[in-house]
């Protein structure tokens, strides 16, 4: 097993409107990663050219230690995008069956009929006839039935209710206790990736402003709020973007042990994932 | 491979069974009852037409995007349309020969038209893969939606070229046909028969192999 599940190096994408990175990005073998970003950041082209849908205009893409185009590299490999279904007109079973004969000897029906169980699904009954949820679980079922060692998700927790997201995320938890599995999973739903991440990467207009460790991240940024005077006092570079009001400033930091340090008596609350992408996307619209 | 067969036939069987037992009645009963047994021979246009669109809900749920998620490679995606289009046509053109068969039985003079009904197949086969040798090759690279109109534009541009090339056409094809030796009547349905048939499995298997190229290089 190599030390990366997946890995991005220089990774370029050029459309017409929008250009992706040059990217450099690791899903560290027995990890989450959370990628987060705005809509049109560029997260379901860099999975599709992970996955190897795609192929990128310059750079190079691995995927568990292979190319993305090996087949035999792509049987363990599990996908779950936000948009791709089956055709409506077929049941469980029947997808069941054609999977079976895609991937083989990987397949293990019961492990499949396990988690058809498990989610709650009619095995006969139309793709067309169920929810949005149990079509996530569809999919979710299908990617894991052949024993993947790396999951690819594009916003599998997307309009989902709380007790089904729930559900989904203790599934991953399940997955990732192998620690030869992985996950790279997109949200725009940040407090999921809080709860089961361990590192965020923040894609932002096709850049990777960052990718830390969740907990480091978490300690590392803040809000500080304070007046417009002390933050003069803050070093270069730790105040991201400031955010001026009635009432005095709001202010994402980097470093918040620093800013506590400098300005003992203003409030610096740790940041959020979505407050960081709030403030980065404030300043680039500044 | 046999997934993706099996997939797409369980797609086509889902939404077009009834469509399709239905047309095999009313084909059957004008065969039978109105003398015009020639009707049978669009069933083997249904056939493909039914495989091609697997094609649009491969686009309409994603499943294009996501196929190239899978251990599979763009051969194997491509091939599993045409092997199944194969499929259909072999299996409606054995039910139209035995159709067509039962008819003529029905109405008393199968021996004289056996030939015939053979041979009309067997044009008719060829020129359906010709067709959906097009068909699938437009599918590919503009879509299988605007490939339909694409297919109907493409054939009236034929007809259209051949209407007024028609007299160039006799102006070479006259001599040829004089300065060739007297031919049977038997000769000559067998080589057109043979003719068709070539052309169309050829212009097929060439479709198949660019429409690989094309899904190969194809972005989602």
């Amino acid at each position: 097993m190599p030390d990366n599940a997946a890995e991005l190096h220089g990774v370029q994408k050029v459309y017409k409107d929008f250009q992706l990175g040059p990217l450099d990005l690791t899903v560290p073998a027995g990890t989450i990663v959370g990628l987060v970003g705005e809509n049109g950041a560029g997260k379901t082209t860099t999975l599709k050219i992970l996955t190897g849908v795609n192929l990128p205009d310059a750079g190079r893409a691995r995927l568990l230690g292979g190319d993305p185009r090996d087949t035999g590299i792509r049987a363990r490999l599990g996908v779950v995008f936000e948009d791709a279904y089956f055709y409506e007109g077929m049941n469980a079973g029947q997808i069941g069956r054609s999977m079976a004969g895609i991937f083989g000897g990987r397949w293990d029906r019961d492990t499949f009929a396990g988690y058809l169980k498990r989610f709650g699904l009619d095995a006969r009954k139309p793709v067309k006839e169920y929810s949005r949820g149990m079509r996530m679980k569809l999919s979710l079922a299908t990617a894991l039935s052949h024993g993947p060692d790396l999951l690819v998700l594009d916003e599998p927790t997307a309009g989902l209710d709380p007790v089904v997201r729930g559900e989904i995320l203790d599934l991953f938890l399940e997955f990732i206790q192998d620690e030869n599995h992985s996950i790279l999973m997109s949200s725009h739903i940040t407090s999921d990736l809080e709860q089961i991440a361990d590192s965020i990467a923040y894609l932002h207009h096709g850049q990777l402003l960052f990718h830390e460790d969740k907990d480091a991240l978490m300690q590392e940024y803040g809000l500080l709020r304070c007046g417009e005077a002390d933050l003069h006092r803050l070093p270069e570079g730790v105040a991201v973007f400031t955010k001026k009001g009635a009432f005095g400033c709001e202010t994402l930091v980097k470093g918040r042990e620093t800013v506590q340090r400098l300005l003992p008596g203003a409030v610096c609350d740790p940041a959020g994932i979505d407050d960081i992408m709030r403030f980065y996307s404030g300043r680039d619209g500044q | 491979m046999i997934g993706l067969l099996y997939k797409d036939q369980m797609v086509i069987w889902s939404g077009y069974r009834k469509n399709f037992i239905l047309l095999v009645l009313l084909y059957s009963a004008m065969a039978f009852t109105m003398d015009t047994p020639f009707m049978l021979f669009a069933l083997l246009f249904v056939g493909g037409m039914y495989t091609t669109s697997t094609l649009v809900f491969d686009e309409q749920s994603h499943w294009d995007a996501y196929a190239r998620t899978l251990p599979l490679s763009p051969g194997q995606i491509v091939g599993a349309k045409y092997l199944l289009a194969l499929g259909w046509m072999g299996g409606l053109f054995v039910l139209v020969e035995f159709l067509l068969t039962l008819c003529d039985l029905f109405k008393g003079h199968m021996t004289e038209n056996l030939a015939y009904n053979l041979s009309g197949c067997l044009i008719t086969l060829g020129l359906v893969m010709a067709y959906y040798a097009l068909s699938y090759l437009l599918s590919y690279k503009i879509g299988a939606v605007r490939a339909r109109s694409g297919v109907i534009l493409a054939i009236a541009l034929i007809i259209a070229i051949a209407f007024v090339g028609s007299e160039t056409v006799e102006t070479v094809a006259d001599p040829l046909f004089r300065a060739a030796p007297a031919l049977s009547e038997t000769a000559v349905l067998f080589l057109v028969t043979g003719g068709s048939l070539a052309v169309g499995l050829v212009l097929f298997l060439l479709s198949w192999k660019i429409s690989t190229q094309i899904y190969t290089k194809k972005e989602y």
